[in-house]
């Protein structure tokens, strides 16, 4: 599906899978993925533990070795490819950062050697950040550990920035201001943004187009509003079940009378009540498997 | 240059314990030197009377000088040689065992520099810290002796500048090894190589013996190259002699050596090596 501006032309490319594949050992972490990733987008990447959604980011960045050609702006990146990062900042787990340095240090270091540092935008998230100068990080509560990551990462004059489940084992309050910070203080109509998280539900009103991984394979990449209106609730009493199983649902839940599943919008089912699914629930009836993707 | 400044300053930032471990050792000897001084005077002891240096030949003294001088050099250079094996590890495996490889790899700053900038803080800052040491003590103990029993501060002097040379060979090569181990071994690197070179020399010597080869042992060469020694086995007459003079002529004519110039050789090898295989690593 290709993205579209408001005059209907298409958005540039920025990123250009192709045919990528990723073994470790016998096994098949990445299974010929062909992926575009427009610009000015703000895009999801769902899928289980282990289907291959940091495997993904860390082709695209040229972290590891694979099959197959990851490009950005029309320029082939390699394994170990240095020049990725003057377009693309990364944000992994916030606990990431060298616990050996001060917050300075670490803020220093960083405007020492990447030469997209913004000295502005850093000196204006420093304000509003309250971080410890002095401290060392590995003194940093979790909450302060992100700020700084966010301080460092989103100091940066990038195109793209690729969040690799950025906000596991953060609390709720840090991880809303973690995702606030990052839409107000990055995101524009040139930017793009690609995020991996379990925790779909909090991203999924930002999200433009949703990516869905499983084994190492794309399943599905799309625009989510157009998927919302594809897919919907299907619920009936349990003793019309028949009527939706029928159908071969993969996933069914069962409440107090009634049974739910997930079905295509074209399908009447007598006297269903419908609603609108979210992004888990199409998951769920696209992919089927446990709930850990929620 | 402002990379590489940043990368020095942060390498600097998180081994300097590590870099600074001889100065700890000297200070400590010091330190306890001073209290055993201490300690005498307090007790009411004339230190200056158990120094009777009035019968010792003049050629004495300065073989004195010089052999004190390398020798302590070499006992710094001991430890320089301890803290640098350390370094290699640290400084090639710490970002990833401190889980911080993707925040310093994920920046636009090439292999190449990041590697050497962190061979050159190992290399380079051990062999500053050590002459600083070694400088600070000679210039302290040759001061010492020369008021004490008039050993030749020039020659004491000379014999730590050549000590120091040794040593310094001898770090680049030994750190050099083992920081190509460290680029193959993200754990344990000095354990896994030593044990592929014992590996190796086992594999020889029973290739040896079963097919009657004369490959020569490459322990015994490696050793050769790693060690610190004050060989007179050239000059053994010019020893008993005490032809100091002499002696130092020897000991530059061993410092511009094939020995030195093929540890410099293989350092290089073990660097460009060191290189490739960290430069082939998945940042998982």
């Amino acid at each position: 599906m290709i993205p579209f501006l408001d005059n209907k032309q298409p958005l540039p490319d920025a990123y250009d899978i192709r045919n990528l594949s990723k073994n470790y050992g016998k096994f098949k972490a990445l299974d010929n993925v062909n992926l575009t990733l427009p610009e000015g987008k703000i895009i999801g990447l769902l899928g289980k533990n282990g289907a291959g959604k940091s495997t993904l980011m860390r082709c695209m960045l040229g972290f590891l070795t694979h099959d197959g050609e990851v490009s950005l702006d029309g320029r082939q990146i390699h394994h170990r490819d240095h020049k990725v990062f003057e377009q693309v900042g990364f944000i992994p787990d916030v606990s990431g950062l060298d616990d050996r340095l001060t917050v300075q240090q670490t803020i220093d270091y960083i405007k020492g050697v990447n030469p997209r540092w913004n000295d502005g935008t850093a000196q204006k998230l420093l304000a509003i950040s309250s971080l410890p100068l002095t401290k060392k990080v590995y003194k940093l509560s979790k909450g302060m550990k992100t700020k700084l990551y966010l301080l460092i990462t989103l100091s940066l004059d990038v195109k793209f920035l690729l969040l690799d489940e950025p906000t596991l084992g953060l609390d709720i309050a840090f991880r809303k201001e973690f995702f606030n910070t990052i839409l107000g203080e990055f995101f524009d109509e040139t930017k793009t943004l690609l995020i991996s998280t379990h925790q779909v539900e909090e991203v999924e009103d930002l999200l433009q187009e949703i990516i869905f991984i499983d084994e190492g394979k794309i399943i599905l990449h799309e625009e989510v509003e157009s998927l919302k209106t594809r897919f919907r609730i299907v619920t009936v009493p349990t003793d019309k079940k028949d009527l939706v199983m029928v159908h071969k649902p993969k996933s069914v839940s069962k409440t107090l009378g009634f049974v739910s599943v997930i079905l295509d919008s074209s399908i009447e089912i007598p006297d269903a009540i419908y609603a609108r699914p979210n992004l888990a629930d199409i998951f769920m009836a696209i992919v089927g498997g446990s709930n850990e993707s929620n | 240059m402002n990379q590489t400044k940043a990368l020095i300053i942060k390498e600097w930032h998180t081994h300097k314990r590590t870099l600074i471990t001889p100065l700890f050792a000297v200070a400590g000897f010091y330190a306890v030197v001073l209290l055993g001084l201490l300690i005498n005077l307090i007790k009411g002891h004339d230190l200056m009377a158990t120094m009777n240096v009035g019968s010792v030949e003049p050629s004495t003294l300065s073989m004195i000088a010089w052999v004190s001088n390398l020798s302590v050099v070499a006992l710094i250079g001991l430890i320089s040689i301890i803290s640098a094996l350390s370094l290699s590890d640290n400084i090639i495996n710490g970002d990833h065992k401190k889980h911080c490889e993707i925040l310093h790899l994920s920046q636009p700053l090439s292999i190449l520099k990041l590697f050497t900038v962190k061979y050159m803080v190992m290399i380079l800052g051990s062999l500053i810290v050590l002459f600083a040491v070694a400088l600070v003590n000679a210039l302290i103990m040759n001061s010492v002796m020369n008021y004490v029993a008039g050993t030749s501060f020039v020659i004491g002097m000379t014999g730590m500048i050549q000590g120091y040379l040794d040593v310094a060979f001898a770090l680049l090569f030994v750190s050099s090894l083992y920081w190509m181990f460290a680029t193959i071994f993200k754990s344990k690197p000095f354990f896994k190589g030593t044990l592929a070179i014992f590996s190796i020399e086992v594999t020889i010597r029973i290739l040896n013996y079963l097919v009657g080869w004369q490959i020569p042992s490459i322990a015994t060469y490696l050793i050769r190259l790693s060690s610190v020694t004050i060989s007179f086995n050239d000059s053994m007459p010019h020893v008993q002699n005490l032809d100091v003079p002499y002696l130092i002529s020897m000991k530059w004519s061993s410092i511009a050596g094939i020995d030195n110039l093929m540890k410099v050789v293989y350092s290089a090898i073990c660097f460009v090596a060191g290189y490739f295989i960290f430069k082939k690593r998945e940042v998982l």
